[in-house]
């Protein structure tokens, strides 16, 4: 089913809906999901969040896929924030070293809505290919491998590539005065 | 602020690229029909990248430059075997084609194009035709520098500067490298940006096969697509040996009759290559063509003064 028409039947509040969505998204949405979360127990719960809060959505997006996937990850990072660190899942601590690495010693701080403009900014400067590399690894949290097999390539260019993209987001970060808190490694995964 | 919160900063970005950055839904199936999944991905793909499919290819961007350095069929043989990658990088001045990328485990042997894009790099490549480059290797994911090497850009053609590298490599705990280049500028004064921020992914994992023959003593010579080597140094010196390659049907040819070897003369007066890696003696022997190593089953070095033959032998499993 179209996907205006999936949203139209969301607004009227047409069970149907849910079921188009699941049809149409529900693989995709878990898939999000377990790569952050690590088990398919969390994954099919964070799920069910989603649709839960697609359904009571008082605004609905222009696009239905880019929505859902973000109310998705979302729900899973705040579940995420609710673990405990031993149950962090590895995806997630290899995400948030690497990203780290994209910070910059300055200054000043930045407010995480502040921050996503500037990813946005970011993002408009790469080439189409590196954006979707970058997209792919720390958006949807995929493996290097996945990644490498969607391009067929080898996994030693997407480690270079995404390299040399956080090289290119620090020093765009650091054009901007935003600044690193630094923390102990074992700090960040406690939730401080 | 930590890296926590960039990554949750991800989440609010532009929806355009999240969709933009969607996978096909055929990647979610089971792969039951691998060459037909293969197929389609490849196609949707290069749909994703904006170009036309079976642009998704494996022939050469610039197959004179790879005959230029590889006689024979070699350029198709590479091409057969899957072993272009067409990597390229560019800043400004100059883009790199880096066309293949050869790996044995013992050395890397690469080929690259170099074509300007400004005048600066233009006059650059009139001026001096052939030029001394300097190549770095950053580890990937540390950024450490791992090796540095010096090669030379081959010659210049119709414009273009035609490239040839060839490094052997002391430690390789890491598992890929940037591939940086610079020029001197005690040599080229004034002419050092010209090559910044080119960079060419390399794995340090070896796409070759090579087969290893030994004598009755137990020493060992590896024959590889593009060159044979020991860990003796006088192994491959044809001041003292003429070496044969053996065919499985009994026929031999000479290396230097048949191969031009990478540093040697053609009638044999000059050494092989040696030195040492790792505190390891070697010398190796670069060919000119691309060979098919399952076409032979033996390896003779005859002492020139002697007339003493040595014969390595394909070692069995």
């Amino acid at each position: 089913m179209d996907d205006n028409k999936i949203l139209e039947l969301l607004s009227q509040k047409e069970e149907q809906a849910l079921r188009e969505i699941e049809n149409k998204y529900g693989v995709k949405l878990r898939r999000l999901a377990l790569h952050f979360l690590g088990n398919e127990a969390d994954a099919e719960e964070c799920v069910n969040d989603v649709y839960f809060k697609a359904w009571n959505a008082v605004r609905k997006p222009e696009s239905l896929s880019a929505w859902l996937m973000q109310i998705c990850r979302y729900t899973a990072f705040g579940m995420i924030d609710r673990r405990t660190a031993q149950k962090r899942n590895a995806v997630l601590v290899e995400l948030t070293a690497e990203m780290e690495q994209c910070i910059p010693d300055s200054s000043v701080q930045a407010e995480e809505s502040e921050l996503s403009g500037m990813l946005n900014a970011f993002l408009g400067t790469l080439p189409k290919e590196k954006r979707i590399m970058f997209v792919r690894r720390y958006w949807y949290g995929d493996s290097i491998a996945e990644i490498a097999e969607f391009f067929h390539c080898r996994e030693g260019k997407i480690r270079t590539g995404l390299f040399r993209t956080r090289k290119k987001l620090e020093k765009f970060l650091k054009e901007r005065g935003v600044s690193y808190e630094r923390k102990e490694f074992a700090e960040l995964h406690d939730g401080n | 602020m930590n890296g926590k919160n960039l990554l949750n900063s991800m989440t609010e970005i532009n929806p355009e690229y999240i969709t933009e950055a969607e996978f096909p839904e055929v990647r979610m199936q089971q792969k039951k029909h691998k060459t037909m999944i293969r197929v389609i991905s490849a196609v949707a793909a290069a749909a994703v990248m904006g170009v036309t499919a079976g642009a998704v290819s494996e022939v050469f961007n610039h197959r004179e430059t790879v005959e230029s350095f590889l006689s024979g069929d070699s350029r198709e043989k590479l091409e057969e075997q899957e072993l272009v990658s067409n990597y390229t990088t560019e800043n400004e001045h100059f883009r790199m084609t880096m066309e293949t990328i050869l790996n044995d485990g013992f050395q890397l042997y690469m080929i690259a194009t170099l074509e300007p894009l400004d005048e600066d790099a233009q006059n650059f490549l009139e001026t001096y035709g052939v030029f001394g480059v300097d190549s770095e290797f950053h580890d990937t994911d540390t950024g450490e520098l791992l090796e540095r090497h010096g090669s030379a850009g081959f010659h210049t053609e119709n414009g273009r500067n035609l490239m040839e590298f060839k490094f052997g490599f002391e430690n390789l705990q890491s598992q890929s490298a940037e591939m940086t280049f610079s020029l001197r500028e005690r040599d080229y004064p004034g002419q050092s940006y010209l090559m910044e921020g080119l960079t060419v992914p390399v794995d340090f994992i070896s796409n070759l096969e090579v087969l290893e023959f030994q004598n009755e003593d137990g020493e060992s010579v590896w024959l590889s697509p593009f060159e044979m080597y020991s860990h003796t140094q006088d192994c491959m010196t044809t001041q003292i040996n003429r070496i044969y390659l053996v065919k499985n049907n009994g026929f031999s040819t000479e290396i230097n009759d048949d191969f031009e070897l990478s540093g040697l003369s053609t009638t044999g007066g000059a050494s092989a290559l040696h030195g040492e890696i790792a505190g390891e003696p070697y010398s190796y022997t670069t060919f000119d063509k691309i060979i098919n190593i399952a076409d032979y089953k033996a390896i003779e070095f005859k002492d020139m003064n002697s007339g003493e033959v040595r014969t390595y032998s394909l070692k069995s499993e």
